[in-house]
């Protein structure tokens, strides 16, 4: 039989126990060896927070909060008041076993419930107010001519004012009158008054926006382009920029833009930029890479670089979600989600694709109910099934947690596991296939 | 006094043997699966706990034998196996080179096994 020490003889009694104990540990080896191949082809991804420890960099749940968005660093939970945490994974997994460790002495009979859903973990943001019309839009109806400055629908005092501007029909968007209740109503133009904030002009090859009786000047074409079409921009000669004097501040892209420069893919937000980390990031965000426009080192230069736009970042500012049901658009504004009205106002914030969102995913859960485990008397587990969730677009998990008394948490833990089924083998084959081609496939 | 009768610190040492083929091959294999996807392995155990167990298996095997007082004779070299070796391994850095210029790769290729051949000439044919 196999023996790797053949020249140290043993004797037949001890040969026999050396055999039996080496045919044991070919088989844990073995066993090991599945364990492993188990672990690489059905992954686990785990995730927890011990509010015995909230600093730790072992948590890697970000900030457990009750519903209402108060933090929950000391692991009180009130009763019948919600837990809420997220957690982003990029793959399908089957179920979800979530534990909670409660301090042994507020153990009592309490009944404690999860539910879970799935999306993109802007788009689970609280409903703000609906936004109106982006600034700068040149508006129509009945004959009345509209600019939005400042947030602020400002009408055009008379025909004779848009022409005295210098404005031609065509500049004009024709929309019904329900799409203009959107937007405050600001006091009207007037000929004397001259142009608001937010009227744009093309200048020499330049495009500008009126900023407090100043021309910003766009840094780029694509800049302009990535806000406001080309008919919504005045042609002036050079000597306008006499009357309304240019500032060295330059305007760029519109927040949500994706820009790239080298190997690079940013996200535009305000005067940032976020560093997409990695391809998946970019593609399980639901972007679309036919949407990044390639930028120059003067245009990204305006920009300072903010910290890396992982799989845990939510959508920032200015990222338009459209929900697949009834092609509502929704605009990411301050940590909230807000309605775009209308077709017509979300054309005139979304100069690129949307993000494709169901908005009836969003009323979809997963329940259970924790009970205490037998192999510990403070805790409590259950398992959630995710195979409903296996085709909503976003890979944020919102977990929900309630106790009908109030409840002292220790230490939470999210295990997301795949069942050992032949579809599950076969995207992890699927996988294997896919880093290979990435790995070694010629890039054309 | 050794702390344990002779013929159990022999069956100790054999079995350490049978452990260091194990993680011998574990380690290869694992080498080669993450050298052509990364991370499918060290994603799950990392190497610095698998080289960890492999240096502690054999002081082991070293302390084992040394108490049990086995004096092995010096084997000669298998040249298959070297050359198996020597294979696996040029594959496994060729590889990691692959996205760089084909020629620049074959250069550190060849100055890397150049290297090799010379560091293993002084450290261990210099008695000779």
């Amino acid at each position: 039989m196999f023996d790797l020490t053949q020249e140290v003889p043993l004797e037949k009694k001890d040969l026999k126990t050396y055999r039996r104990i080496q045919v044991f540990l070919y088989l844990v080896a073995l066993t090991l060896a599945l364990f492993l191949f188990y672990l690489i082809a059905f992954p686990h991804k785990n995730f927890s927070f011990n509010f015995l420890l909230p600093s730790s960099n072992k948590n890697n749940i970000s900030e457990p909060a009750l519903k209402d968005g108060t933090n929950l660093t000391d692991g009180t939970l009130p009763g019948n008041t919600t837990l809420s945490l997220n957690t982003d994974i990029s793959s399908d997994y089957s179920k979800a076993v979530f534990t909670l460790n409660l301090n042994s002495a507020s153990i009592k009979s309490t009944t404690l419930s999860a539910s879970i859903r799935r999306s993109y973990q802007a788009f689970m943001y609280d409903p703000g107010a609906p936004i109106g019309w982006r600034n700068g839009s040149l508006l129509k109806n009945d004959n009345a001519y509209y600019i939005v400055s400042a947030s602020k629908l400002r009408k055009f005092s008379e025909s004779a004012t848009v022409l005295f501007l210098g404005y031609a029909e065509n500049n004009f968007k024709e929309v019904p009158k329900s799409d203009l209740v959107y937007n405050e109503v600001g006091k009207d133009i007037t000929a004397e008054e001259s142009y608001p904030s937010d009227a744009l002009f093309h200048i020499a090859d330049n495009y500008y926006i009126l900023d407090s009786g100043h021309l910003k000047k766009f840094v780029s074409d694509q800049a302009y382009l990535s806000k406001y079409d080309t008919s919504q921009a005045l042609v002036k000669d050079p000597s306008f920029l006499g009357n309304y004097p240019a500032t060295d501040d330059l305007a760029g892209f519109s927040d949500g833009t994706l820009i790239a420069n080298a190997d690079s893919v940013f996200i535009v937000n305000g005067d940032k930029i976020l560093p997409i980390d990695n391809p998946q990031t970019f593609e399980s965000k639901g972007y679309n890479w036919n949407d990044v426009l390639n930028v120059g080192e003067d245009e990204i230069a305006i920009y300072q670089k903010d910290k890396l736009f992982n799989i845990k970042s939510p959508h920032p500012n200015g990222t338009v979600f459209k929900a697949v049901e009834k092609s509502d658009f929704y605009l990411i504004n301050s940590t909230q989600k807000h309605l775009l009205p209308s077709a017509n106002i979300a054309d005139s914030w979304l100069k690129k694709s949307a993000i494709t969102v169901s908005a009836k995913n969003l009323d979809v859960y997963a329940n259970c109910d924790l009970k205490n485990t037998f192999w510990h008397p403070s805790s409590y587990s259950c398992s959630l099934p995710l195979d409903q969730f296996a085709l909503f677009p976003g890979f944020t998990f919102e977990l929900n947690v309630k106790a009908n008394s109030n409840i002292q948490i220790d230490s939470l833990n999210v295990d997301y596991q795949k069942n050992i089924t032949k579809s599950n083998f076969k995207s992890f084959l699927l996988g294997l296939y896919n880093s290979i081609k990435v790995n070694y496939a010629p890039t054309s | 006094m050794p702390l344990l009768p002779k013929t159990k610190l022999l069956i100790g040492y054999k079995l350490l043997g049978d452990t260091l083929f194990l993680f011998s091959l574990f380690f290869i294999l694992a080498l080669i699966a993450d050298g052509l996807i990364p991370g499918i392995v060290t994603n799950h155990i990392s190497f610095l706990k698998m080289i960890f167990v492999l240096s502690l298996n054999l002081i082991a095997l070293q302390v084992v034998g040394h108490l049990a007082e086995i004096k092995i004779a010096t084997i000669r070299q298998n040249k298959k196996t070297i050359i198996t070796l020597i294979a696996i391994g040029t594959l496994l850095i060729f590889n990691s080179l692959l996205k760089l210029n084909l020629y620049l790769a074959f250069f550190i290729l060849l100055l890397t096994l150049f290297s090799s051949y010379f560091l293993y000439k002084n450290i261990f044919l210099k008695e000779k």
